[in-house]
């Protein structure tokens, strides 16, 4: 929860608020959500939650944050976990294959937090300003992955900056339409896509490639 | 477009109709996307009263459920994939080629896809879309045998081509000011394809 010096009360509402935004963005999305609709559901009164939020930007600018951090230490905790080597290793792809992984495995143990973001992400697309930018899901992967650094020591900057934004932009893709969208995939009977490992194989070997000329 | 496929038993009065209403509707979906649109608004855009309307559509959903399998039929990236990767060609060129065509002359319909594969994104209004989709994969499957590498990168290369669209928004997409960053993409892909297997 944010640092806010303010009464058990209060805390307690708030936390109510934003553990409530946090399962509707996750079940609807943001584009059908209303002050009204979180009040109700937080058992809450307008009046009230306008006390501490007034806008969804505002009320992201709270929430997104502490999604990310959980969202985070899980993938730490994954790595931890499962011993994954994060030092980089040029030839085995180090920090994408390790961070790409982490990540896949966090968001299947966690539908709730893929469905958030994933609708998050849908939603910044029409609304690119309500959450600063290194917080949206690719420059945040940049940001802090570890992806940049590394292909540094194989291109110069720029073209490092612009393969991690691509190597990010693309493994959202890939975890939109083939984990978060599986259900109706397989029901209809799509070829199931081959494993994720296939898709990160063949990424990480073509971003290596293009990072080497 | 081509009602066929939807398989209704409509009279020709009645086609016309329904052809007239899922244009209104496209239309309407494609400027404010899905969640805003009621069926009030369909039935005015399409000059029919409410009544007439629900004669044809139970709902707002199966409506753009019918409009998903005409577009994604009129693109059909199946085909349209599948003649450009005839035996001997550059991989590369035929999804730059693929790319093209749908970004810069399909680019309304992979934006009403992108909006209903997002609107959706759980479940469809009926089972009538994965029916369709089921439908087009097993005649597929028959014809063509490829590895699963190659239709994930497929998968993948699909995704993010929505994706480029669906960040472009409703402004004005131009392809040629992507055409460099799709490049590096398509060469990076098409590169770890190649390497991997």
């Amino acid at each position: 929860m944010p640092h806010i010096e303010e009464s058990r009360t209060r805390k307690r509402n708030r936390e109510q608020i934003l553990q409530t935004a946090y399962e509707m963005i996750a079940e609807r999305g943001l584009f059908i959500l209303s002050i009204s609709d979180l009040a109700r559901q937080a058992r809450l009164t307008r009046r009230t939650v306008y006390n501490y939020y007034e806008t969804f930007r505002e009320l992201l600018a709270d929430l997104h944050p502490l999604v990310i951090k959980h969202f985070t230490d899980e993938c730490e905790h994954w790595l931890e976990k499962t011993g994954t080597d994060r030092i980089f290793k040029p030839e085995s792809g180090g920090p994408l294959y390790s961070l790409f992984s982490a990540m896949n495995a966090v968001m299947h143990d966690d539908p709730q937090m893929l469905r958030y973001l994933v609708r998050l992400d849908h939603f910044l697309a029409a609304n690119p300003d309500l959450l600063e930018r290194s917080l949206h899901p690719a420059p945040y992967i940049v940001q802090h992955g570890g992806i940049r650094e590394a292909l540094r020591e194989l291109c110069d900057e720029a073209r490092a900056e612009e393969l991690a934004l691509m190597a990010a932009e693309s493994f959202i893709a890939y975890t939109e339409r083939i984990t978060f969208r599986r259900g109706a995939f397989s029901q209809a009977g799509m070829p199931r896509a081959a494993d994720f490992h296939e898709y990160l194989s063949i990424m990480i070997n073509g971003i290596l490639q293009e990072a080497r000329g | 477009m081509n009602l066929e496929i939807l398989k209704y038993d409509d009279s020709r009065t009645l086609a016309a109709k329904r052809l007239h209403i899922l244009n209104s509707a496209y239309r309407l979906f494609l400027e404010k996307g899905i969640d805003p649109v009621t069926m009030v608004a369909i039935a005015s855009a399409a000059g029919v009263t409410r009544r007439t309307l629900y004669n044809y559509y139970e709902n707002r959903d199966l409506i753009a459920e019918d409009l998903q399998i005409l577009t994604v039929e009129k693109v059909n990236w199946f085909d349209r994939l599948r003649n450009r990767l005839s035996p001997g060609s550059d991989l590369f060129e035929a999804l730059m080629g693929f790319a093209r065509e749908l970004l810069k002359f399909h680019l309304d319909e992979m934006r009403f896809i992108t909006k209903f594969d997002n609107y959706f994104a759980d479940s469809y209004p009926s089972d009538k879309f994965p029916r369709y989709l089921a439908d087009r994969f097993s005649t597929l499957d028959r014809e063509i045998e490829v590895p699963s590498a190659f239709v994930t990168i497929i998968q993948v290369y699909l995704a993010y081509l929505q994706r480029l669209v669906m960040i472009a928004g409703d402004s004005a997409f131009d392809y040629a000011e992507h055409e460099e960053h799709i490049a590096l993409f398509t060469r990076t892909i098409v590169r770890g394809f190649e390497g991997t297997t």
